[in-house]
């Protein structure tokens, strides 16, 4: 079995993203060389972007400890010399993707919130499944956010485990409820994904999305409360499709 | 160079070959957990594994490959230590919830006895590579053996992904400690994790009652 390449995993990458953003996105395509007028900063912030995510697509291919500085620069096509201008490790380096990573997609869970309106059931419901989403639309990021960092060193865990403490305030415990529960059903959640994204299953997780929201409910709100939540979440996800059932029928019934 | 005391006398002594092979084995795992434990799997190198075990390098390679495989046979020797532990306690009782809480009680006190199967289990096996990896997985899912019986007592049926969830956020809690270093706080958690493990099958009054059980025994 030969692992894929890094132009592999880098063009898989650059696939998933639609062409308009490709073409507007700077930090997929390399700089003119040679005399090029750009300001340095705008150079140095370039490479850097650059980087971050070519570290992020490398570990894809040979998972963290294995990848190299090597394997990261030519990923990026810049030098050693420019890489260590920027980050004096490979442990940096990740560390800093991977608070990009988490930064964008609690950007993203968080719109997702927004839109669901007020009660928590119904936003932990959207934020999950935005999460699921996007994991599946974007497997690298997937392997960087929930496999790599589980071996990039004490930082990167430390820095993964505040970002699991700052989501797990989120969720509302039930009374007589231990107060560490918030991390537990949290966990097992993160777990479930671990093992999917670790099989490289990162496009099935949309397809879990209604047993793991049942499974994350089930603790703080008990089988009836869980099952009522997952109802009405998933009759508005499908609203659009009912309306027109529910539309036909009527019409059905009064002829 | 001195002699161990785990280690077996030197020259004829009559000892059957199978014997001497298993204690050899022996000593080789516990010798890569204390490595491991100290100074990491990636800094821990053959030599290490040979001086602090007595055996000479020939007998490390005619038992392991390379010090990968001495690492995953110690990994899967403290996992299967970790589960007989909590089975022991888990089958000293016939009533599924106190047979969780028992369980659960040996196996956060067995880790956190342990500094080098908590580190190794938990720390340092995702470094090992892919294979690191699947082993990490196979000894967590192990553990879901222990919520089957669960199912019974459920009065709404229990589907396939929860005891892997409950197990997971079992893990899950168990590691955030152990990254913190709070390894010696492990049994600290029992209330919560009785909690978590009988909520999704018994509902939530009753997981609240045991984990005040679980509570209570910790302080005696």
């Amino acid at each position: 079995m030969s692992a894929p390449t890094t132009a592999g995993a880098w063009k898989e990458v650059q696939e998933e993203a639609p062409p308009a953003v490709v073409a507007a996105d700077p930090i997929l395509g390399h700089l003119p060389c040679g005399r090029h007028g750009l300001p340095p900063e705008f150079v140095q912030a370039h490479q850097r972007e650059r980087l971050l995510h070519a570290i992020s697509c490398a570990c894809v291919a040979r998972g963290y400890p294995s990848t190299t500085i090597t394997d990261i620069v030519s990923e990026a096509g810049v030098s050693r010399r420019v890489f260590y201008s920027h980050f004096t490790s490979k442990e940096e380096c990740f560390l800093e993707a991977y608070r990009m990573l988490v930064r964008s997609m609690e950007g993203k869970l968080t719109s997702a919130c927004a839109a669901a309106g007020p009660a928590w059931p119904e936003r932990l419901a959207a934020a999950l499944r935005e999460l699921l989403d996007e994991l599946a639309r974007h497997p690298s990021i997937a392997r960087t956010l929930f496999v790599d960092v589980l071996s990039a060193g004490p930082q990167a865990l430390a820095s993964r485990q505040e970002t699991l403490r700052r989501h797990v305030r989120h969720l509302r415990l039930p009374a007589g409820a231990p107060p560490e529960l918030g991390e537990a059903v949290a966990g097992g959640i993160v777990e479930m994904i671990y093992h999917t994204v670790l099989g490289d299953r990162a496009q099935e997780l949309p397809g879990m999305y209604e047993e793991l929201l049942y499974c994350l409910l089930l603790p703080l709100l008990g089988h009836d409360g869980a099952t009522a939540v997952c109802g009405r979440v998933s009759a508005f996800t499908k609203s659009s499709s009912c309306a027109v059932v529910q539309h036909s029928n009527a019409v059905h019934h009064r002829s | 160079m001195s002699r161990l005391p785990s280690q077996l006398p030197g020259g004829r002594h009559g000892l059957p070959r199978s014997f001497v092979v298993r204690n050899q084995r022996e000593r080789i795992l516990a010798a890569v957990a204390d490595t491991v434990a100290e100074r990491g799997y990636a800094a821990m190198t053959v030599e290490d594994v040979v001086r602090l075990s007595g055996v000479s390098r020939r007998t490390f390679y005619d038992q392991f490959a390379d010090k990968r495989a001495a690492f995953f046979a110690a990994y899967d020797a403290a996992t299967e230590q970790t589960m007989v532990a909590t089975a022991e306690a888990f089958l000293s009782s016939t009533y599924w919830p106190e047979q969780v809480r028992l369980g659960l009680q040996a196996f956060l006190g067995f880790l956190a006895n342990d500094f080098a199967i908590t580190r190794m289990g938990f720390m340092e096996i995702p470094l090992a590579g892919p294979e690191g990896e699947a082993r990490h997985l196979a000894g967590r899912t192990g553990f879901e053996v222990f919520l089957a019986p669960g199912e019974a007592m459920a009065a709404h049926p229990i589907p396939p992904m929860v005891p892997k969830v409950v197990g997971g956020g079992i893990f899950e809690l168990a590691y955030a400690h152990v990254v913190r270093g709070r390894t010696d706080e492990l049994p600290g958690l029992l209330p919560t994790c009785v909690y978590h493990c009988l909520a999704p099958y018994v509902g939530l009054e009753m997981a609240a009652r045991e984990a005040e059980l679980a509570k209570r025994s910790l302080g005696s």
